[in-house]
């Protein structure tokens, strides 16, 4: 190939890979510089999040602690009486992606919620050989309450489709498990408090 | 505009374009095909190496749930023995609960000692145990131990008692303490 060369200046060749090297490494900021912005907003959501579940739980603890009375529990409903309503009925409810309170909502957005309740007096001796937690709250047993829980997210994440980046909502669950609760009033049919 | 002995400036910047053009249509979608937030396996799992920053908040309030599920394990267990008219105290409570300055991590080996209250149902949780001041270990006159599990009266008025503290890891800041006092069914 033959040389040019102005004389106080730099090559076309020179010229050329300059500006590529320079219009790559911006590519390259520019793509990590919109992926930290992404993951900046998804941390903000994530934060968010957990902030409302710790609420939701401390709540939902706080109902089950003082629980004095269950009328009945499944994985999805539980009708109880707690210290905490000063002793008045409640129901939570989870149906439609939300939790409600007698009726009334309490959290939306919720993916899964599901309530577990201890099988066996003898639980944690039997641990090998039973199951420990059922789903239907049974008056002569039960006397724990676990629940898992998770809280769903829709971010606007990068998605490639066609050698293009684009932006779409995509659901995220950030979820809680095994969270346990041992009411401490619960009154059994013979009368005695645990 | 023309340099002296080099192209002119069209040449230049037609070249240019022509190579921006190609660059950006074949070799863009390439280099963010290297996606840096693959967010979708991470996410789910627990592999969080990269991301734990992203993630922290959600496993740092996972972490105490994990700690609170132990020690909600062990009240029942104890209040349940106790209300039930056994001879179960808190000697027997520690020796189920584990040693301390001990890691929890397992129930196959030590089934009939320690007890799984780092059991989920379907996993096992491990976590830290250690006693507070109450509980002493007696020692012989050369300084071994040879009563591991001994409870003390520190103080005579509120009876016995005992502070435990879990943690996840031996190294961990998060930690729960609960005080445990004789119980004995009315």
């Amino acid at each position: 190939m033959k040389r040019y060369r102005s004389n106080n200046g730099f090559t076309l060749i020179e010229i050329i890979v300059t500006l590529m090297l320079i219009a790559l490494i911006s590519g390259l900021a520019g793509i990590s510089l919109m992926n930290y912005i992404d993951a900046y907003s998804l941390q903000q959501q994530n934060a968010d999040v957990v902030q409302e579940a710790r609420m939701v739980i401390n709540r939902l603890l706080n109902e089950f602690i003082h629980i004095t009375e269950v009328h009945q529990g499944t994985s999805e409903e539980i009708a109880f009486r707690s210290r905490f309503n000063n002793e008045s009925d409640t129901t939570i409810t989870y149906k439609n992606n939300s939790i409600t309170i007698n009726d009334v909502p309490f959290v939306d957005n919720v993916g899964h919620f599901n309530l577990r309740y201890l099988t066996s007096l003898t639980g944690f001796d039997d641990v090998e050989r039973r199951k420990m937690w059922g789903d239907t709250w049974e008056d002569d047993i039960s006397t724990a309450i676990q629940f898992d829980i998770s809280f769903q997210i829709f971010p606007l994440l990068p998605q490639y489709t066609n050698k293009k980046r684009t932006h779409s909502r995509t659901e995220k669950a950030i979820s809680f498990t095994n969270i346990t609760v041992v009411p401490r009033t619960l009154r059994k049919e013979e009368g005695n408090e645990r | 505009m023309q340099s002296k002995s080099g192209y002119t400036l069209f040449e230049i910047v037609i070249t240019l374009l022509v190579i921006s053009l190609v660059c950006g249509y074949y070799m863009i979608p390439v280099l963010t095909s290297i996606d840096f937030l693959q967010f979708e396996p991470r996410y789910q799992s627990n592999d969080s190496s990269k991301y734990k920053s992203f993630l922290s908040p959600a496993e740092n309030l996972q972490e105490m749930l994990n700690l609170k599920m132990v020690m909600e394990n062990i009240t029942h267990d104890y209040i349940h023995r106790c209300f039930s008219g056994t001879d179960f105290d808190l000697i027997k409570l520690r020796q189920r609960i584990g040693r301390t300055n001990d890691t929890i991590d397992q129930v196959e080996d030590d089934y009939n000692e320690y007890h799984p209250y780092g059991f989920t149902g379907q996993t096992y949780v491990p976590y830290f145990v250690k006693y507070n001041e109450f509980v002493k270990e007696r020692k012989d006159a050369n300084g071994n131990v040879i009563m591991p599990i001994e409870l003390t009266k520190d103080i005579p008025s509120k009876g016995q008692m005992i502070l435990v503290t879990i943690q996840p890891q031996e190294k961990s800041t998060k930690s729960l303490t609960v005080l445990f006092t004789e119980k004995k069914k009315l």
